[in-house]
This record gives C-alpha cells, structure tokens and sequence, in this order.
C-alpha cells in the first residue's frame, strides 16, 4: 500500500488563477485552482468549466474545509520533486496534521471522501485503525464512547468466536 | 455551482460509518487480521452487523513473527466462519491447531463461497481432511504447501474442483497418478507450484505441462527437471513465469527452445542453472518480455550477459544476481539503464565498487525500492548514505561490507523512519 504522502504526490494539473470554495456554514476559500484541484471532485468540476469563480461545498463545513486545504497546499509544494522535504519530514508532517479530536478526525474523513481525495483519506482512515489496534472491545468501546448493545446470546457468540484470542 | 449531496453521512455516533468508510477502515487494509477483526466485530451490534460482510479473513503470522501469536482452534473457526456468509479467501498458514473437524466445519459454513484456501503449514491436518476439502468446490486458489497429505488423498480433494486457477503443491507427495488427476481435474489451471515435490518424474511432469494449455507459470524448483522438461515447457506458449531453481540438468541445448517458444515469459527463475556463458548470452538476449530474473549463484554470469539482458529486456524491474563473481561496475553502468529497477540483489558480487553503485543508485534514484548487497566487501558508507536517502527505498541489506559509523547509522535510522536496514 503507498504510504498516504506517496500517493499524494500525483502530478499537480496545469491549472491558473483561484477558485473560491464555499463550505456549508457559508466560509469563504479563495484557493489556488492547482491546490483545490488536488480534491478530484473539485478538479472534475475545473475541468468541465474552468471559467467558474466559486464551488459551493454543502457537506463540508467551514473547518474541515479550511484543514482538506491546509492538507493539499502542503502537498502540493512538498510533493514537488525539488522541493527538498523528505519523506521523513512529509511523514511527521501528516502525523502532525492529523493529530485533532475525534469529531474533527471523523469530519475530515467525511470530507477527504466527499472531495476524493484518496491520499487524505487513507491518512485519516489509518489514524483511525491505529487508534483500534491492541485494544480489548471494551477499551475501544470506553474510548470512543460506543454503548455495548449486543444481546447476551451475540456476547455468547462472540465468547466462542474469540476463545482462541485469550488462550 | 452547487454539488450534490455526499451519498455517505455519520449518523448518531461519531462512530457510525457506513459504505465506503466502513470497508476503507475494517473490510479492506488497515484490520486485514482475524484477531483484529474478532476484537473489532466484539464492539457493538451494528459493527459485528456490517464485519459479517468480510470477505477475508488472515490468520497467518505478520511480517517478523515466526508463528501467529494466537493460535485458532477448530471450534472457533466454526464460529468465526458460521457468521460469516460471504467468505471467498481464508489464509490458514502455521495454523496448527486447525484438524479435519476444523475444515469440515469450514466446509460446511463457506463451501458456496469459498474461492482460495490456503493451508501451509498446517501439520495437523492428514489425508482425513482431504474429503473436506474436496467439498470447496469453487476454489480457485488452493495451497497444500507444506502438508502431509499423500498423493491420493491431494487427488480426491481436487477432482470436484473445476474452476482450480492456482495448485501449490510446495513439498507435498507427487506421483504421476496425481499429476493425471490434475490434468482431467482442472484443465483450466494457469499456476502450479511443484517446488521439493516429492516423487515427480519426468513423463508425469512433461505429461502435465503438454496437456495443460493454459499453464501460465510453472515452479519445478528442487525438483531437477531433466533436459525433456524443459523443452516440453518450451511448448507452453502461454508461459509468463518459469521457475527452476538448482536445476542442475539445464543444460545449453534447452535453452534456444525456451527462447522460441516462451515468447510471453517475463519471470524467470534459475538460480544455480549450469549454463555456459554463450548459453547465457543466447537466453537473455532472445527473451523480450522479462520484467523478473533471478540469476542468482549462475556462475557463467558476466557483464557481457548482463548487458544483453539490459538491452533484449528494457521493462526488468526485479535483478537478482547474488554470488555472480565475474560481474564489474561494467555490469552496474548496464543495470543503470533499466528505468523501472525496484529490486537489485548484488550480494556476494566482491568485484562492485563505490563508483559503479553509486552511479546505478542516482540514475535509478526514482525507482529502486530494495537494495541486497550483503558482502560486497568494496562498497562503503558512501553507497548506504546514498540508497538510504533515495525517496523510494524501503529495504537496504548490508552486512559484512566496508564499516560504517554507529553515529551514521543512527541518523539513518532516525531521519528514515520507514526503512527496513539489515546491517
């Protein structure tokens, strides 16, 4: 699997000029067209209309939009082939960048899906699954504050299931 | 201009994934292990609801385990798989708890399903088992590596299974009667792996081959095909990957049909073959396709070979030519032209020095991934500064060259956090 800063760094489209991105609690982006165009939705829409001064972006609101941006500006200049940043540095940057509360992290999935934007999503997708791994049901449950619904005979199921897990 | 509306939302609970998410984070690669998804399908309903869509289920060790940490029982893999009705590839490998009651109970829960199994290693399982799977009747993928099944009890569990693509039959008993079996039992088998196959000879084997016309990739590692082998296999024309390592019976004379009639192939594989220099050079040079070969311990290999290999090969992404002795830097400045080099494999090449590594690693700067030169006792810090710095590089073998710095390495290691470095 490409690490997240890997497959970020597809060749940035040959577009000119800003866009303004509207976020569903009416925020304002003026963006360059070559960043905005990192989310595929969005460089879909570019490329049907290129005259297009803003795109309205009901589903997102204001700061996810503002992080989806930050995200692709970085990207867009560290992935350069000149740019100097290494690997390392695009690494801790991404691990930096989605360091952020639960609901924020869970709305910036919801965005980098909505947007396509594949490298975005895999980063926050994996942050996520990190956050699962080595943990008892319980202790994923007490973490993200998920109320145990499951009948007594699924718990029962489930103690056959995973039998082998506590041997 | 407005978009349409997102067709996935979060609901109630931050954690309330659906579609797309939910297979990104549980279905698809970030939790591909069973223990994973044993504790995950434990959370809540909805969760243990949306994991009963799996279609995978891994049981192997992960990368640096020797064995899986947890080992499944037969009566959990009724259970796991009981709630599981859409389970298509199960990976059983070191599982040795897993018995007959264990794949009868498979069986009986994913037959329908069901399209690989793997079982290597699997030392609990005997011929008792084979009526089990025989029952997986849409299998495509099946791995017996490293079983103690006998020949006929391998026979009975394929013979009702038409669609076999995949047969692996790594160190298992193969008599001719099997290979027969094969044959009538799964015509349309495109990959068999008959490595350390015990018992196989060769009318079985050219029996097979010729009666198979859609081999695609045929492994008769440790197995020393005789010289009528590999001309039968000169008349697979759809054969994309050969391999036959210590095949100590290649001889020159079998080399010019492999080039006329392989005209597909683009792996191959004879480590340790007994070819000449001018066999070598004839090979090489005739196939057009290979993107894969491994040439390692070929003591006629050259910098003349290599240089033919180049030029006749230019799309060679994989080059292992470990204990080739005769190669120079001559052999790298001819290494350096493959645009799409990922794995280079030099070890125990003692010729190589800095000058002719460090120019193939900048010309390939863009596309190697994995560097082995164990012993290559010339090359020095300079030539692990420059692979371990290169954007792609994610293994560097090392051991026993010219001594690097402990302060060095240390950096290395902390500015590349990702790179495997074996020193």
């Amino acid at each position: 699997m490409a690490t997240p800063a890997a497959a970020a760094a597809a060749p940035a489209p040959q577009l000119e000029g800003d866009i303004k991105l509207v976020s569903e609690d009416a925020h304002e982006f003026v963006t360059p067209k070559n960043v905005a165009a990192q989310c595929k939705m969005i460089k879909t829409m570019l490329e049907v209309s290129e005259e297009q001064e803003f795109i309205n972006l009901p589903n997102v609101k204001g700061k996810e939009l503002e992080k989806v941006i930050e995200y692709c500006r970085y990207h867009v200049q560290a992935d350069k082939p000149d740019s100097g940043v290494s690997d390392n540095d695009k690494k801790t940057w991404d691990e930096n960048f989605v360091k952020v509360d639960k609901e924020t992290l869970f709305n910036l999935i919801m965005a980098a899906n909505y947007l396509d934007v594949k490298s975005l999503l895999d980063l926050t997708c994996a942050t996520v699954a990190n956050m699962l791994k080595n943990k008892t049901p319980e202790e994923i449950r007490r973490e993200f504050n998920i109320k145990n619904d499951l009948t007594p005979e699924e718990e029962e199921e489930i103690k056959r299931e995973s039998a082998w897990l506590y041997q | 201009m407005e978009v349409e509306a997102p067709s996935v939302t979060i609901t109630n609970t931050i954690f309330s994934i659906q579609g797309e998410f939910f297979n990104k984070l549980f279905l698809d690669c970030y939790l591909p292990h069973a223990a994973e998804h044993c504790i995950v399908s434990a959370v809540c309903k909805e969760w243990r609801q949306k994991l009963s869509q799996r279609t995978h289920l891994d049981f192997s060790p992960r990368t640096g385990e020797s064995r899986p940490p947890h080992q499944i029982s037969d009566d959990c893999l009724d259970e796991i798989t009981k709630h599981l009705p859409a389970l298509r590839s199960i990976n059983l490998t070191k599982c040795v708890l897993i018995s007959s009651r264990g794949l009868a109970a498979l069986a009986n829960n994913s037959s329908s399903t069901l399209r690989s199994l793997q079982l290597f290693q699997c030392h609990q399982l005997g011929d008792d088992a084979a009526s089990h799977i025989a029952r997986l009747i849409r299998l495509e993928f099946l791995g017996i590596t490293r079983t103690r099944f006998s020949a006929p009890a391998v026979a009975t569990m394929i013979e009702p299974m038409p669609d076999l693509a995949n047969l692996q039959l790594h160190g298992v008993e193969t008599t001719d009667g099997l290979l027969d079996r094969v044959v009538a039992s799964c015509p349309t088998l495109k990959t068999i792996n008959l490595t350390y196959a015990r018992g196989l000879t060769s009318p079985g084997t050219i029996g097979l081959v010729t009666r198979l016309p859609q081999l695609q990739d045929v492994d008769l590692s440790y197995c020393d095909p005789s010289t009528a082998v590999f001309e039968a296999l000169a008349r697979c024309p759809n054969l994309t990957r050969l391999a036959a390592h210590a095949a100590s019976h290649l001889t020159d004379a079998c080399v010019m049909p492999l080039v006329a009639g392989c005209p597909h192939l683009e792996t191959l594989e004879l480590v340790g073959a007994p070819l000449t220099e001018p066999a070598l050079i004839q090979l090489v040079g005739g196939l057009r396709a290979l993107r894969w070969a491994d040439l390692r311990l070929v003591e006629a290999v050259s910098d003349g070979v290599i240089a033919r290999l180049v030029a006749a090969n230019p799309a060679l992404e994989h080059v292992a030519l470990r204990g080739c002795h005769q190669l120079t830097d001559a052999a790298l400045r001819s290494l350096a032209g493959l645009s799409q080099l990922a794995h280079l494999d030099t070890a125990m090449c003692l010729n190589l020095t800095d000058e002719g590594m460090l120019g193939l690693l900048r010309a390939r700067r863009g596309s190697l991934r994995e560097l082995i030169v164990p012993l290559c006792a010339k090359l020095t810090g300079a030539v692990l500064e420059e692979a371990a710095n290169m954007p792609h590089m994610t293994n560097i073998e090392w051991v026993a060259n010219q001594a690097v710095p402990p302060e060095a390495l240390e950096r290395m290691s902390r500015e590349h956090p990702g790179l495997r470095l074996r020193i």
